[in-house]
């Protein structure tokens, strides 16, 4: 006699979560909770490593009072990269599986890492005026930097001059993929060209040539900067599906349950 | 040189465009959420004027 008994598969909780995360209600209602500590968060870490980066933080040896630009133009430049990887990856997974909250959250990162790369080439060409003596040069880093800027305002171009949001969003995935070629240019430009711009002076593996003194309001603002993305992303995501799904039954018992 | 109005400006610009990509999406959201209230109640008219 067989004394074996058949259990039920247990489901995976990463797959599971994963599920649910798919579904809009469960996904509004679950990110909601995380949106103000977010926020919180930012504000904490972003008073933090300002008051370290502007206070604390001496003037630098060569570039002098102007190297304080740098506590927002470098966090802001690694954001703008990392949003753009985020959006190539997360533009995969849609265009493969056709996820919806997937398309959303890739549209959603577009205008954040636009925001990101503004602010990185103009705090750039502020801190370029008194220390290069220009505001701005043809340089690979800051050209690549630029098209970086053209390749989210295409993504946010094209995902707005289709009706259909689902096709739209498919669309501009494929040209967020497209555009992911030009994130090694930028980082391997200062290599690969003889630039003005200056090579990396933060190494993961060591070898790291700024003062424990600079690196650490660097690193704060850095963290501070995922923070903000985070919050503001799903801020955005919940948003759109507010208004993709304005007609469906969720939406309006959400509401209800507000009033 | 003095580098202080290059340094103000910078963060100036920063605190602007990022204060603005965060206030964005809760503008659209107050008008979204303005927009379903709106057709909820002429969908609640229609249902009453034809019972």
């Amino acid at each position: 006699m067989n004394t074996t008994k058949k259990s039920k598969p247990r489901k995976n909780p990463v797959v599971m979560f994963i599920h649910k995360m798919g579904s809009p209600p469960w996904f509004y209602n679950f990110t909601g909770k995380f949106i103000p500590w977010l926020w919180l968060i930012f504000g904490a870490l972003t008073i933090w490593g300002l008051y370290l980066g502007l206070v604390k933080a001496p003037a630098d040896y060569q570039q002098g009072e102007s190297v304080r630009i740098m506590y927002l133009h470098v966090p802001a430049a690694w954001m703008s990269l990392l949003i753009y990887s985020a959006m190539a990856v997360m533009g995969f997974i849609a265009l493969v599986w056709r996820i919806r909250i997937m398309e959303i959250l890739t549209m959603a990162s577009a205008p954040i890492g636009a925001a990101f790369t503004i602010v990185t080439l103009t705090a750039g060409s502020l801190w370029g005026r008194p220390t290069w003596g220009t505001y701005w040069v043809w340089d690979a880093r800051l050209t690549s930097e630029l098209v970086l800027l053209f390749l989210y305002l295409g993504v946010i171009g094209l995902y707005n001059s289709i009706d259909e949001p689902r096709k739209a969003a498919r669309a501009a995935c494929l040209l967020a993929l497209v555009g992911a070629v030009n994130l090694p240019i930028i980082h391997y430009s200062v290599k690969w060209w003889n630039t003005l711009h200056q090579g990396s002076s933060i190494s993961l593996l060591g070898g790291s040539s700024i003062d424990a003194s600079m690196l650490w309001p660097l690193l704060i603002m850095a963290v501070a900067g995922k923070f903000y993305y985070a919050a503001n992303l799903l801020t955005r995501a919940r948003v759109t599906l507010l208004e993709q799904d304005m007609r469906k039954g969720w939406v309006r018992e959400i509401l209800k349950e507000k009033n | 040189m003095s580098h202080a109005p290059f340094i103000w400006a910078a963060y100036l610009i920063g605190v602007v465009v990022l204060l603005w990509c965060a206030v964005a999406p809760l503008v659209k959201r107050r008008s979204i959420t303005r927009d379903i209230r709106r057709l909820i109640q002429i969908e609640e008219r229609s249902v009453d004027s034809n019972t």
